[in-house]
């Protein structure tokens, strides 16, 4: 029990004694006030009070012993009292006296240990000021965490490819949207070789497996069906590290190669189904994909081919700059033939034959390494051609030598007995030693007659190969002036017949040689004359004539005509379809023909018996 | 000075143009000697053999151009290389007339180029006193 509340008890208790004193003081002062009242109370009954105060006084003591009696009572009281009052309040004052004390003591303490707690308080604050500073640098970082983690989540997600991850179990923990779309279904929490058809599974996991334990990444290629469709897969496994470098799990990244694959499918194609043996060769000179042509050229199969050096297929011989030469071609790939020029490249068959090719290379370029295909051809077989092609050409550049010497000669050589025979006959006629008869000179007319035409078809002939031997000497001809001069030469034979010449508008100018331009439009009048109407005057009208790109002369005369199925032969040498309607050698269209052909024009006939016939005569025109 | 009013020489091979042309020549000039000759080789070596022993050369010459051994116009050539008989006119007859053949014996020197046979009415032309054959027949003549 705290001292306070005995102190309380002994208040108390002196209150008690005080006011029990206090009681008792005030009754004895109230006993002597009314013993004293008595006696002053008996002036007119002081006798009897003066007698009752006498025996009171006698009894209990005089009025003054009385006064001094309460007097001393009271100041006995107000001792007492105060004495008491003090030692209450001594007693009151204690407690809290002491109270206060321990009050103090305690607020003192309490000032210590919140200045201890204060000082605590400080230090912590500083503590939560740098915690607090580290949690704002921590959340900054975390917020750029975050969004990086953000961009990476995006980048995955938006990846093309699907990525997935892997826990150890081989269970799928993330999956992107690509594999969403790629396998058609949400991955997440399944088996990952559950994905792919069983048949593939067991080297899936045995890759996993080799993943894990030889700690590196692997790949492989592998093909799906979804929705019916095939697709190809390449597959890159790699491990996945906690911080202590301990395998937590794998990544996977399945990058849809179809196209690629479709790609390569069409590419192999349509190297297989080339004509030509391919061959693609890459940086190192290896083979790297040959056809089917190619196998059968040199001998080797594909699985033979595939990876060896190209030197393989050349002689060796010429091995060592054949590597030279690939070497080169990858420093400055561009598409061009091998040896460009020469002609003696050589391929070699497996059993050892060379045989000639030709190759061509061209530099392609797939995932930035360049490779080279070279399309082979085997020109065995061209060489030959061209050999024999050259033989033909010089023989008939021989045959055709001697076919104009031997028309020359011809000509020549039978021109000349006819100079004899023209000759003995004149002269035979002319003789005034000889009688002859009529008989005798028409005879001899006949022989005469018979050489001169002989002569004749000697010269055409002989004109014929010469036009055909010769160059042409083109110029730019004014066909109104050569007209002219043909009918300048043939104005005998115009005035004989009668004929009727229509000159209808200007001629074109003509790009060709002039005397072989005067010789056709000559030959087609000089015919157009020739097989006129017996009774008929001849016409003939000239006229300018278009085609197109070609532009010439038109003749077109109202003579007998040819009937169709004569217009083709007309043409050949010595065709005289109608022999009665005169002089002539029947060379003389195929002499035109000739000459268009050489200006690479050409003649255009149009005719109808009974009624006429034209000839268009075309040249090029000039560009 | 011969019997003979002038001398001409015929180079051909073949025999029978070569009586042709002679008879033809000598219808319209019968006084005129011919000389005759089966090529240009034989040719040259009568003109070598004529100018060696200081007779008349031939005034006019008439000449085939396809003979065998050497032909008309080498021996033409060879005609107008030599000074002493570059003088000569000469005549060309061919069997095959044509402008290249005639072109070039022009410019090798040929006084004409003839197709034959050789006909009167030309070799009268030709011999007929035009002032230009006159003037050289007569510097010749002399």
């Amino acid at each position: 029990m705290p001292g306070r509340y005995y102190c309380y008890i002994a208040g108390a208790l002196l209150l008690f004694a005080l006011i029990a004193a206090t009681g008792a003081t005030l009754s004895g002062i109230l006993n002597n006030l009314d013993l004293l009242a008595d006696r002053i109370d008996t002036p007119t009954s002081s006798i009897a009070a003066t007698q009752l105060d006498a025996q009171t006084a006698a009894e209990k003591g005089r009025p003054e012993d009385l006064v001094a009696k309460i007097k001393s009572a009271i100041s006995n009281w107000v001792l007492f009292s105060t004495l008491l009052i003090c030692l209450l309040l001594m007693l009151f004052a204690t407690p809290f006296t002491l109270q206060h004390y321990r009050t103090l003591n305690e607020i003192r303490n309490t000032n210590l240990r919140l200045n201890n707690q204060a000082a605590t308080l400080r230090a912590t604050h500083r503590t939560i000021d740098n915690m607090l500073e580290d949690i704002i640098h921590e959340k900054k970082q975390a917020s750029r965490t975050s969004e990086i983690n953000a961009r990476l989540a995006a980048i995955i997600n938006s990846a093309e490819d699907a990525i997935f991850s892997l826990n150890m179990a081989g269970y799928v923990t993330t999956a992107n949207e690509a594999a969403l779309r790629i396998f058609g279904e949400n991955c997440e929490g399944k088996l990952f070789l559950n994905l792919f058809p069983s048949s593939s599974s067991a080297k899936l996991k045995t890759l996993l497996m080799t993943t894990a334990e030889q700690n590196a990444g692997s790949t492989l290629d592998i093909s799906i069906e979804k929705k019916k469709q095939r697709i190809d897969l390449s597959l890159t496994i790699s491990p996945i590290h906690s911080d202590q470098q301990e395998i937590i799990g794998f990544s996977v990244i399945a990058k849809d190669i179809s196209n690629t694959k479709l790609e390569e499918e069409r590419f192999r194609l349509a190297v297989e189904a080339a004509p030509n043996a391919m061959i693609m060769v890459n940086h190192t000179g290896d083979i790297v994909l040959a056809n089917s042509e190619a196998e059968a050229m040199f001998g080797y199969t594909k699985d033979e081919l595939i990876g060896q050096p190209i030197h393989q297929l050349v002689p060796p011989s010429m091995r060592s700059i054949h590597n030279l030469y690939v070497q080169n071609y990858f420093e400055a790939p561009d598409r061009r033939n091998m040896a460009r020029g020469s002609n003696d490249l050589h391929g070699q068959r497996k059993d050892g034959d060379l045989f000639p090719i030709e190759v061509g290379l061209t530099p392609i370029t797939v995932d930035k390494e360049v490779y080279v295909i070279s399309s082979i051809i085997d020109i065995s077989e061209r060489l030959q051609q061209q050999r024999a092609l050259k033989n033909l050409n010089a023989e008939l550049r021989r045959k055709n030598q001697e076919m104009e010497q031997f028309i020359y000669t011809v000509s020549h050589d039978l021109k000349a007995p006819l100079v004899t025979i023209a000759g003995f006959a004149n002269r035979l006629k002319s003789s005034d030693d000889l009688p002859l008869q009529d008989s005798h000179h028409h005879k001899l007319d006949r022989i005469i007659a018979n050489v001169r035409s002989m002569e004749s078809l000697l010269q055409d002939l002989l004109h014929l190969s010469r036009i055909i031997k010769r160059d042409l000497e083109k110029t730019l001809v004014d066909s109104n002036t050569t007209l002219q001069h043909v009918l300048g030469s043939l104005e005998g034979d115009i005035k004989k017949m009668g004929a009727q010449i229509l000159i209808e508008g200007p001629l074109p100018n003509l790009y060709a040689q002039e005397s072989l331009l005067f010789q056709c439009l000559q030959n087609i009048i000089s015919n157009a004359l020739k097989y006129s109407k017996p009774d008929v005057r001849p016409v003939i009208s000239i006229s300018a004539a278009q085609e197109a790109g070609h532009t010439g002369v038109r003749i077109s005369d109202n003579g007998i005509g040819i009937a169709e199925h004569h217009q083709e032969r007309i043409f050949h040498v010595f065709e005289r379809l109608n022999p009665d309607a005169g002089e002539g050698s029947g060379v003389g269209l195929s002499i035109v023909k000739t000459i268009m052909e050489k200006h690479s024009g050409k003649i255009v006939l149009e005719s109808i018996v009974g009624k006429g016939t034209s000839f268009s005569i075309l040249f090029p025109e000039l560009k | 000075m011969s019997r003979y009013k002038s001398e001409i020489l015929i180079v051909e091979d073949n025999p029978d143009h070569a009586e042709l042309i002679e008879a033809t020549i000598l219808d319209c000039e019968p006084n005129i000697k011919i000389f005759s000759e089966r090529n240009g080789e034989e040719a040259l070596r009568h003109l070598d053999a004529t100018k060696h022993l200081d007779t008349p050369l031939p005034d006019v010459i008439f000449m085939d151009i396809k003979m065998p051994r050497m032909n008309g116009i080498e021996t033409l050539i060879a005609l107008k290389q030599d000074p002493q008989l570059r003088h000569i006119p000469v005549i060309m007859l061919s069997t095959s007339t044509n402008e290249s053949e005639m072109r070039i014996c022009l410019k090798s020197g040929a006084e004409i180029y003839l197709a034959k046979p050789l006909q009167a009415s030309a070799f009268e032309e030709l011999i007929r006193p035009s002032p230009r054959s006159r003037a050289k027949s007569t510097s010749s003549s002399e």
